[in-house]
């Protein structure tokens, strides 16, 4: 396979895994959280001053990377889960603003502007990570584990509280479920895988800016459900995949591919709202009811 | 720190306060009546200043009034089509929805900025009216154009103010705001009025734009970088309230001034941790008129 697609193939990986994670709030528990970005890039950042600054081998810092994005989501869950819909949006906004003001300001340690550059990939574990194909390898192996946990989640009775809270949360608050107790469950996982993203994400790139950690990245993995469909398991990886491809095709002929996209993004919630899954899987349905 | 200082700092505090408070009583305004979180808002407003460049270079001659006016009415026609076309899609939708809509024009705007103007930082001349400045005591020099936006700011309040309480399309627009269904039950045609308030906004944040672009330079990123004060400001205000907008834009920009006087590295931060506090304990806005 040539680099340039075991580049893509990686990048649609940990993207994927990304806006799976965030879909867990967006379209499994009905919470629009505009700071997913802050364990993405809090992780992301930690994973490379441990690889950096400290001997610890790598899989240690990895796993001190997403359990401490699980500590953040958890204390940031318990100041959020007291809002609703735009104002919870505005707060987790807010939250992820203050992680990119460190970022940006703390350059003794966050290097500023520039970053943090020439992240290395130490070995994981006895595992060689080094060099495109190899570390291809290792993503393919974690996002794999980690989309096989969050399926498992989301097809528990956990996940099936999580759904009907969407679906209606005062009946389920009535039926004598924690309702917030389950949003929070919901905001530290989504938080938690987030944080694996981004621990992925730092020696993938070998760089890492405060531009990641800012609030209009946030709306990537929001979009990328929106375009495969949020109510589907799968439906932020299908995202993930035209994403990706969409970006890398139109940037081979303009910059402005941000502008194609928002025209996209802007259609699809015109007439698509439900993404692609969403389009396809209604007419599946159709042409069973056509053939009965 | 000296007084004479202090007062000085407390002006400009203020002429940015007032460059917010235009800009956030036009989202107020949308948010509150048309119940759209619009995102889209800060890049308005970099519209604003971008029209104003180009209308003050390609038309020689020109007085800076009269740009602002013109590229007013061009950022008016833009809000409409938006307005128009796609927003009038999702009025029932999710705010989760209507953010990202919102967004997306954030992406369309900002990428056919930097395809027509380029990504260079461009700068507009303070016209030569207000160009200079008076002397306060303890020999600070203050621009007159500074002094000139904080009028500019009182004068759109007391307009506002007046229209918003004074005519028959106020008294729709606050009626609309608590309860729209009533106002179509009597009668009123609430598409034309929806698309009238957005336009309206998007008027005030054009303006904005364009004399905001006499104090700093005009980029594509001014939009984004304002836009989540300003929605920090509609909270901590309460989302529809002009006297909330008003006060709160009073708050943030002297916070955001004196923050960057006494703690430069983390002055940023001030905002954010302001709309934490205030969602935390009083999430409906400190002045929620209901």
């Amino acid at each position: 396979m040539p680099t340039f697609y075991v580049y893509l193939i990686t990048e649609i990986l940990i993207v994927s895994l990304f806006a799976v994670s965030t879909n867990v709030l967006l379209g499994f528990t009905g919470l629009l959280s505009f700071g997913q970005v802050a364990f993405f890039g809090s992780s992301a950042y930690a994973v490379s001053l441990l690889i950096k600054g400290t001997s610890l081998p790598f899989a240690a810092s990895f796993f001190i990377c997403v359990g401490m994005s699980a500590l953040c989501a958890l204390i940031i869950g318990l100041f959020c889960m007291r809002l609703r819909g735009f104002y919870f949006a505005i707060i987790t906004l807010a939250f992820s603003q203050i992680f990119f003001v460190v970022a940006y300001k703390w350059s003794s340690l966050t290097g500023g502007d520039d970053g943090i550059v020439g992240i290395p990939k130490k070995p994981f574990l006895a595992m060689n990570i080094d060099g495109p194909e190899a570390y291809y390898h290792f993503v393919l192996l974690v996002v794999l584990v980690s989309m096989a946990l969050l399926y498992l989640i989301i097809r528990s009775p956990l996940g099936e509280v999580l759904q009907a809270i969407r679906d209606n949360s005062e009946r389920t608050e009535f039926l004598g479920i924690q309702v917030r107790n389950y949003r929070l469950a919901s905001f530290v996982i989504a938080g938690t895988f987030g944080g694996v993203a981004g621990a992925l994400f730092a020696p993938f790139q070998g760089i890492v800016t405060p531009e990641l950690l800012h609030w209009s990245h946030s709306a990537e993995p929001l979009m990328i459900s929106l375009l495969g469909g949020m109510y589907f398991f799968f439906g932020p990886i299908a995202g993930a995949i035209i994403f990706v491809f969409i970006k890398e095709w139109i940037t081979g002929f303009t910059e402005y591919w941000m502008f194609w996209y928002g025209l996209l993004l802007m259609l699809l919630i015109m007439y698509l709202p439900g993404g692609i899954m969403g389009f396809v899987s209604e007419h599946l349905k159709r042409g069973k009811d056509d053939s009965k | 720190m000296e007084f004479s200082y202090f007062i000085y700092q407390l002006i400009i505090g203020l002429s940015y306060s007032m460059l917010l408070f235009l800009i956030a009583s036009g989202l107020t305004i949308i948010f509150g009546l048309l119940n759209i979180p619009n995102f889209a808002h800060g890049s308005l407003y970099m519209l604003g200043a971008y029209f104003t460049y180009y209308f003050l270079k390609s038309i020689p001659g020109l007085p800076f009034g009269l740009a602002i006016v013109f590229s007013v009415m061009a950022v008016g026609i833009i809000g409409a089509v938006l307005e128009f076309i796609p927003l009038r899609k999702i009025y029932e939708r999710t705010h989760a929805l209507q953010l990202l809509m919102t967004f997306s024009f954030i992406l369309m705007i900002d990428d056919a900025t930097k395809y027509f103007a380029g990504t260079d930082f461009l700068s507009i001349a303070i016209p030569k009216l207000m160009d200079g400045a008076i002397t306060l005591p303890g020999d600070r020099e203050m621009p007159i154009y500074s002094i000139f936006i904080i009028l500019c700011g009182l004068v759109v309040a007391y307009l506002l103010w007046l229209g918003l309480y004074k005519t028959r399309l106020g008294k729709l627009i606050q009626a609309g705001t608590a309860n729209k269904e009533m106002l179509s039950a009597l009668g009123i045609n609430v598409p034309r009025l929806f698309t009238l308030v957005f336009i309206l906004g998007a008027i005030l944040a054009g303006m904005a734009g364009g004399l905001s672009g006499p104090l700093k330079a005009v980029s594509v990123g001014m939009g984004e970088t304002v836009i989540i004060t300003i929605f920090a400001i509609v909270i901590v205000g309460g989302v529809g309230s002009l006297k909330g907008a008003f006060i709160a834009s009073i708050l943030i920009g002297e916070l955001n001034t004196f923050g960057v006087v006494f703690f430069p590295d983390f002055a940023m931060a001030f905002t954010y941790i302001l709309v934490i506090v205030v969602l935390l304990t009083k999430p409906e806005g400190l002045f929620r008129s209901r």
